[in-house]
């Protein structure tokens, strides 16, 4: 007797990028990663694409940032945006990318 | 104690960016793991501690920083530090360079080994100085009973002497020098005896095996003793073999042939008869000093060589002594690895034997060339 088995598979697919994140990746203080083994990791990836920026924040050990963010922003500025609405969120045994969009507008008005 | 003696060199090591779970057991097993790269670059070590404090995917994430000491510190700063870093084990350099680790339960078990060494050591030398002490206590007690009466004698002597020398006759005085002549020549074997045995207990005497003719020796000796021996009438003969010659120091042997002799004359009555004379006996030569005086009673045999007995007995003639002559003669002849013994003659008197090794020309000449002394 022939054994006859029908599959049915549903898919889907999309393009990612490594890191699994663009702009900012927020490490709790007691991740099973730590701060060496993913910045070599980044370093590996992306070559100086990445600035750590160490924290003071309970459940925070620290926070990488594309360095093209940086290049609009200043760190003191990215950082205190974090720890206002992220951080509260962050659990100290969490790996949290955040997406991190900056808009730059100017309001120019030109005397005759 | 430095380090330099505990460091291990035989350890693990592992890259910085290996996962955790590919180490933990062998982690275990070691306590400790070296962390290098590829390169040879010292990272750090990672501990059993380092992992329960610090859970990490990576090692390099996992490790804490623990400081290099150097192979030159001491095992009593490093338990400080190990202490202070609360850690179990840290990495030793030399220059700087990493060369390997140092366990605290080795180091732990080397200062308990030494304590217990160091307690042992302060209980011999406790037990020493009370040694010491008592030994002085003893030369103490000594010279106030034993010097104090001859000294006695000899201030009678010469007191009656001195009051009365006009008026007695020569034969009378004469008396009265022989009686001093004879406590002084007591007084001063006594006092021999205290500054041999003084000197041997501070390990002053040094001791250096020669050639040695036991019947010169002895000739020498009766010569010393023949005064002590003449007033009471006593012969003392002595028979050696010419041929058979002592491997021995001869200022000891004289010593415990002194003693001896000195002992014979002093228990043997007048009109006696003591006789000296050595016999070889395979690697030894046995030296028999043998009287006919009043004998030694058996439970006595052993207890004259022992130095907390010291109970001179008096001589026939009363003569005083100081306990340590057969004290001195064991410690003497233990020295040259000899015997002594006590033995009661069948008829009268007493025979003190003792051994010497014998002087073997084959065997002493190649080991002692150097320095051989012949004593004849």
């Amino acid at each position: 007797m022939k054994n006859n088995i029908k599959y049915s598979v549903t898919l889907s697919f999309e393009e990612i990028k490594l890191p699994p994140f663009e702009e900012i990746l927020v490490l709790g203080k007691n991740s099973p990663h730590g701060k060496q083994g993913v910045s070599k990791s980044f370093e590996l990836l992306i070559p100086n694409g990445f600035e750590i920026i160490d924290s003071n924040h309970g459940n925070v050990d620290c926070v990488f940032v594309n360095k093209r963010i940086l290049a609009k922003m200043p760190k003191e500025k990215i950082l205190k945006i974090l720890e206002t609405n992220v951080f509260p969120y962050v659990s100290e045994k969490e790996i949290i990318k955040v997406d991190f969009k900056v808009n730059i507008s100017f309001t120019i008005a030109e005397e005759s | 104690m430095k380090i330099a003696y505990f460091i291990r060199r035989d350890y693990l090591t592992v890259n910085p960016y290996s996962g955790i779970n590919a180490i933990k057991n062998k982690l275990l097993e070691h306590l400790a793991i070296v962390v290098k790269d590829d390169e040879g670059i010292f990272y750090g070590v990672l501990t059993t501690s380092d992992l329960a404090l610090n859970p990490k995917t990576l090692i390099i994430d996992c490790l804490t920083i623990k400081e290099l000491i150097d192979r030159k510190d001491s095992v009593e700063d490093t338990i400080f530090k190990m202490d202070t870093g609360k850690t179990d084990v840290l990495p030793v350099g030399e220059n700087g360079k990493f060369i390997g680790l140092v366990f605290k339960n080795e180091l732990y078990n080397y200062i308990s080994d030494y304590n217990i060494e160091l307690e042992n050591t302060i209980k011999e030398r406790t037990a020493s100085l009370e040694d010491a002490i008592s030994t002085k206590d003893l030369m103490f007690s000594i010279i106030a009973h034993d010097l104090k009466s001859p000294f006695n004698a000899i201030l009678g002597f010469t007191g009656l002497l001195k009051d009365k020398l006009r008026i007695l006759d020569f034969e009378k005085s004469e008396k009265l020098i022989d009686g001093m002549y004879a406590q002084a020549r007591n007084t001063y074997n006594l006092l021999e005896d205290l500054l041999t045995w003084a000197r041997d207990n501070s390990n002053t005497i040094a001791f250096n095996p020669v050639f040695c003719n036991i019947s010169t020796i002895c000739d020498d000796v009766i010569s010393q003793v023949k005064d002590a021996a003449q007033m009471k009438d006593i012969t003392i003969n002595s028979f050696h073999s010419s041929d058979v010659y002592a491997f021995s120091d001869k200022n000891m042997v004289e010593v415990i042939l002194r003693n001896l002799i000195v002992n014979a004359v002093k228990f043997t009555e007048n009109h006696g008869k003591i006789e000296i004379y050595s016999l070889p006996i395979g690697e030894f030569i046995e030296i028999t000093v043998s009287d006919n005086g009043i004998g030694i009673e058996e439970e006595d045999k052993t207890k004259f060589f022992k130095s907390d007995f010291n109970e001179s007995t008096p001589g026939t003639a009363n003569e005083k002594g100081s306990g340590l002559g057969l004290v001195i003669c064991k410690r003497f002849i233990d020295r040259h690895q000899g015997k002594i013994w006590i033995e009661n003659k069948s008829e009268k008197g007493t025979s003190v034997k003792f051994t010497l090794p014998i002087y073997k020309e084959e065997i002493q000449s190649t080991s002692k060339t150097k320095g051989l002394k012949i004593v004849k």
